[in-house]
């Protein structure tokens, strides 16, 4: 008889979509927009990927040196590079496709080698104002880096080269002695070059929960806003009540084979249910969008926290509403009641900040002990046992609630 | 079908029902007729155990209220005063919720709703949602959902109050059916031509209490083939209530401050009448002269008319 109820206050919903879909999802909203203002983002996206195309007419170890450099380390994450066959580069910067194009041109390697003057080109993205001024400062370096290794090098590479164009191999003695002195050269810069002359120091240390960092920032508004809202959303469904009195529905039922007690626990029911779903998904929505982590065996936990927090959530609108003796009187009574739990209870400012005269009475709020034990879970990564009493406390809420809003109703009902 | 035995409620000072009894029988119309406030409400209240009554007992075919409520409910057909709809719903959905909580097999109630919106000529707009409704379709379907699960008794409290008279016409054809099909019905009303055109039976209801009951028949000879004279204007107290020893046929049934009401038999003609009052000073602003009807009956009881 309950569920047959509860499907008919369903329908009764559904029939106007709009308005109970967008009531259902006010927590959900709060989550959203809290996330996307507070919620934690990735530290392993880069700050900025600059779209690089290269265009390599030269293809001698020199231009595969400098394009390397695009390949390995820090650059590799920086710079997404793009080979693209000649004028196709010019063709794709055009459409705004890339942020800059580097032009290796032909011979830029002989003439390096020579010592000779030549020079790089780049095509820069006029859109963009910060990827092709970084592309550009880091080919400059790097041009840099290989004119200077060429001229330190010379000799070997002039000796290389010698024995290339004469088509003649070099005698063992000889490469035995020009790898000693490639060796020595090594040694005399790698100072300079290997590493560079500015060394980046790297060292993980053990991350610290800061109480103020953007994810835990983001549970602690979330935990108390989503009860807040939750209540709100609540306190709607809970109109019902008055508008099944007023359109004699309740009477017809209850003259009928429903009884005070199944009318009242299937309108709670429904409210339970309804904000059961919505708080859910707030959470998996916090978990998905936003990076929220809870580890599994924290999940029997939280699960049980949801459903007895709603079930002290629900004893509060049924005793609002089982004690106000019309719509108007429930609809001034239940926005000051939740403000006051929600504000008590640290959904708008942490029950930590509250005066110390008015700490206690945060203890009256399920919005403190739902919040709190979200906290437990998520941020401290605690134990069932660590909420023992924040579900006790609710539990106990809940039950003392619910227990009098049934005999208030059942009262109000039969007068 | 029906036992009340020495039914009452009372709310603080006011005693609402007072010690009523009365029985309906299987397949009849039952009237309840009494001016609002009489407690003809209440009663219904009291047997479909809305309201718990101070004292008496309530039967349905032998079986108490107070030890087999739920049984007896299952079988009562309530139509409240007020439309009592989901209007967000369309007919169908409205007969099928209100259908299955009587525990109805669905191929039943699906026979039953067609045949509900047959009767209540509702068939044509079942799919429309009920606030798209005419105020007596409304009431027409708040008649079928009272009926969906085929209730031994249906309790039918004032169901065409607020209606126009063509809507109420509908009503009350409908509820003739209804009888017609073999339920039994208790029908409440102030309305005397409603209680005349329906009830077989009736009891008239004044304060909380039953004055009369019976047939139609049996309850106009309480004043037997006489009319009631209602004289109001102003007049000597005294010469009023000896006015009945001038006129021999004449009785006086009631008097207040500035209106008396006579019986006097219909085979005597009102002029004698008229010409005693003037002789005896009566300075008349209205006279109405009211047939032997259940109307002129409660007059008789009460000493007012039932639309006071």
């Amino acid at each position: 008889m309950i569920w047959k109820l509860i499907k008919k206050d369903l329908l009764l919903r559904l029939k106007n979509p709009t308005g109970f879909i967008t009531l259902t999802l006010l927590p959900i909203l709060f989550a959203l927009l809290l996330g996307m203002i507070f919620g934690p983002k990735s530290d392993d996206a880069p700050a900025i990927q600059i779209s690089l195309l290269t265009e390599d007419h030269d293809d001698t170890f020199v231009s595969e040196f400098i394009l390397g450099a695009f390949g390995r380390g820090e650059m590799a994450k920086m710079f997404q590079v793009t080979a693209v066959d000649s004028g196709t580069g010019r063709q794709m910067m055009d459409e705004g496709k890339a942020s800059a194009l580097l032009i290796i041109p032909k011979g830029f390697g002989d003439a390096l080698l020579d010592e000779e003057q030549t020079h790089l080109e780049l095509v820069k993205n006029p859109s963009e104002s910060f990827a092709p001024k970084i592309a550009e400062e880091t080919i400059t370096i790097l041009a840099e880096m290989s004119d200077r290794f060429v001229r330190l090098s010379s000799k070997q590479i002039r000796q290389i080269r010698k024995s290339i164009d004469s088509d003649t191999e070099m005698s063992d003695a000889q490469m035995a002695i020009m790898a000693i002195n490639t060796y020595h050269l090594i040694k005399r810069v790698e100072d300079i070059l290997f590493p560079p002359a500015i060394a980046i120091e790297t060292a993980d240390v053990e991350e610290e929960k800061d109480p103020m960092s953007a994810s835990v920032l983001y549970i602690y508004l979330l935990a108390g806003i989503s009860i807040f809202s939750l209540l709100f959303m609540m306190e709607a469904l809970a109109r019902d009540f008055f508008v099944e009195q007023d359109n004699q529905t309740a009477y017809r039922l209850l003259s009928g084979p429903i009884r005070p007690f199944t009318y009242v626990i299937s309108k709670l029911s429904f409210i339970y249910i309804v904000g059961l779903v919505s708080y859910l998904l707030v959470w998996i929505i916090a978990i998905i969008l936003f990076g929220i982590r809870l580890p599994l065996y924290l999940v029997p936990p939280f699960l049980l926290l949801i459903l007895v927090l709603l079930t002290s959530l629900t004893g509060i609108i049924g005793m609002i509403y089982s004690l106000a003796a019309n719509r108007s009187q429930a609809s001034a009574i239940a926005p000051a009641c939740i403000i006051f739990f929600g504000l008590f209870g640290g959904a708008m400012i942490q029950a930590e900040q509250l005066p110390q005269f008015m700490r206690p009475i945060s203890f009256t709020s399920p919005v403190y002990w739902g919040q709190d034990a979200v906290k437990k879970l998520f941020v401290e990564n605690l134990g069932i046992a660590s909420i023992w009493i924040n579900l006790a406390v609710l539990g106990g809420i809940g039950l003392l609630l619910n227990g009098l809003s049934f005999l208030f109703f059942e009262r109000k009902l039969r007068a | 079908m029906l036992k009340i035995t020495n039914l009452t409620k009372s709310y603080g000072q006011l005693l609402a029902v007072d010690h009523i009894a009365f029985e309906v029988n299987e397949g009849e119309i039952f009237g309840l007729l009494g001016p609002n406030g009489a407690g003809k409400t209440t009663t219904i209240n009291m047997i479909c155990s809305l309201v718990k009554p101070d004292a008496g007992n309530i039967e349905l075919d032998g079986l108490d209220m107070h030890q087999a409520g739920d049984t007896v409910r299952k079988h009562l057909g309530v139509v409240p005063q007020e439309v009592a709809l989901y209007e967000d719903l369309n007919a169908i959905e409205n007969l099928r919720f209100w259908g299955s909580l009587y525990q109805m097999k669905k191929q039943e109630l699906k026979s039953r709703i067609e045949q509900l919106l047959e009767v209540t000529g509702l068939t044509e707009r079942a799919k429309d949602r009920v606030k798209t409704y005419s105020g007596g379709m409304k009431r027409r379907l708040n008649m079928a959902v009272g009926l969906i699960h085929q209730p031994k008794l249906l309790l039918l409290d004032e169901p065409t109050v607020g209606i126009d008279p063509q809507a109420r016409h509908n009503m009350l054809d409908t509820v003739k059916d209804i009888a017609k099909e073999g339920t039994t019905i208790l029908y409440t009303t102030h309305y005397m031509d409603e209680a005349e055109m329906l009830c077989n039976r009736l009891a008239i209801m004044d304060h909380g209490r039953i004055l009369a009951i019976g047939s139609q028949d049996e309850i106009k000879q309480i004043v037997g083939e006489n009319r009631l004279l209602r004289v109001m204007g102003s007049f000597d107290k005294l010469i009023a209530e000896s006015l009945p020893n001038k006129l021999k046929e004449l009785a006086l049934i009631s008097i207040a401050e500035n209106e008396v009401v006579y019986s006097l038999p219909v085979e005597y003609g009102t002029g004698e009448f008229l010409e005693t009052l003037i002789k005896s000073g009566f300075e008349i602003d209205n006279l109405s002269i009211n047939e032997p009807s259940l109307d002129s009956v409660f007059i008789k009881l009460t000493g007012r008319e039932l639309r006071d």
